[in-house]
């Protein structure tokens, strides 16, 4: 007698605390600094969009320009 | 330029040490001990002993090579500072290499070995056609380790030489911290990270593509097909 195997997709769920952790200590940091990277501040916790900018400054565009 | 340096010495070196060491008996056991030690070290520690090290007052390698006549000092020299942070880096992270290459080297199968003598192959024939196809994705993972840790390399300059003099080992680590911690610039700090992170993500997918297709090639047309 042989024995049926049901195929399924289950097993991810056993990945899953694997998964939760690399979010918090890697993909939401690297998120922040994305974040900081594309935003201005003056101080106050009030950040502000400035696109590029800053992309733009640390390269070559920002001495060209 | 430093991560170029330091792979070309380390990743030769570390081959050669791995050839060099003993595949059986007790002595293997106190080598890989010894292989071991650098780095069991904190890197701020690394930066900490080599910094007395080097100081020509007080340190073995400054006092040393000041009473041979040799002008050294890294505190002042760019040159020096730059050899000083080489030879740190290759004391430190060399035994990696050299772990890595003696594991591939020790898992080839006897057998290699004894069709080798058969057909009468040379040292360097043993070496280009078996040890070094056996050994390739280890060195892979070896080059990949030691460049991305050369590259993001903070610690030891910064205890070292502090990014002097001058701004001569002010490595790009260094200039991040500065303007994320040192003047608060955090939107640009942040722009630079996200691009120093991509630089090395892309370096390392060049790297393993180029020498997993080599890989494939060779496996798909025998060894030395072009």
């Amino acid at each position: 007698m042989s024995i049926q195997k049901v195929q399924n997709n289950k097993a991810w769920f056993m990945v899953m605390p694997v998964l939760i952790l690399v979010a918090i200590s890697a993909i939401i940091p690297l998120m922040t600094v994305v974040n900081y990277s594309v935003q201005d501040t003056f101080g106050n916790n009030e950040f502000f969009w400035v696109g590029t900018e800053w992309f733009q400054e640390i390269t070559l565009l920002g001495a060209i320009s | 330029m430093f991560s170029g340096l330091i792979l070309a010495i380390e990743i030769p070196l570390g081959i050669l040490i791995a050839l060099a060491m003993p595949k059986r008996g007790w002595s293997v056991s106190v080598c890989l001990v010894l292989m071991a030690l650098p780095l069991l070290i904190p890197w701020n520690v690394v930066g900490t002993i080599w910094q007395v090290f080097g100081r020509v007052d007080i340190g073995l390698l400054g006092h040393g090579l000041a009473s041979l006549g040799i002008d050294y000092n890294y505190t002042q020299d760019n040159l020096d500072a730059w050899l000083t942070l080489i030879l740190m880096d290759v004391w430190h992270w060399t035994s990696l290499v050299v772990l890595l290459c003696y594991s591939g080297l020790v898992s080839i199968p006897e057998v290699y070995y004894q069709a080798a003598r058969i057909d009468g192959a040379s040292r360097w024939a043993v070496f280009r056609f078996i040890q070094l196809p056996k050994i390739k994705r280890v060195l892979l993972i070896a080059v990949l380790l030691r460049f991305m840790d050369s590259f993001m390399i903070y610690t030891e300059p910064f205890v070292v030489t502090g990014g002097g003099p001058g701004n001569s080992t002010t490595f790009l680590s260094i200039d991040l911290v500065q303007m994320a911690v040192g003047q608060f610039d955090l939107g640009p700090a942040a722009a630079m990270s996200l691009i120093y992170f991509l630089i090395i993500l892309l370096v390392c997918w060049v790297f393993y593509t180029v020498m997993t297709s080599y890989d494939n090639d060779e496996q798909l047309n025998g060894p030395g097909a072009q």
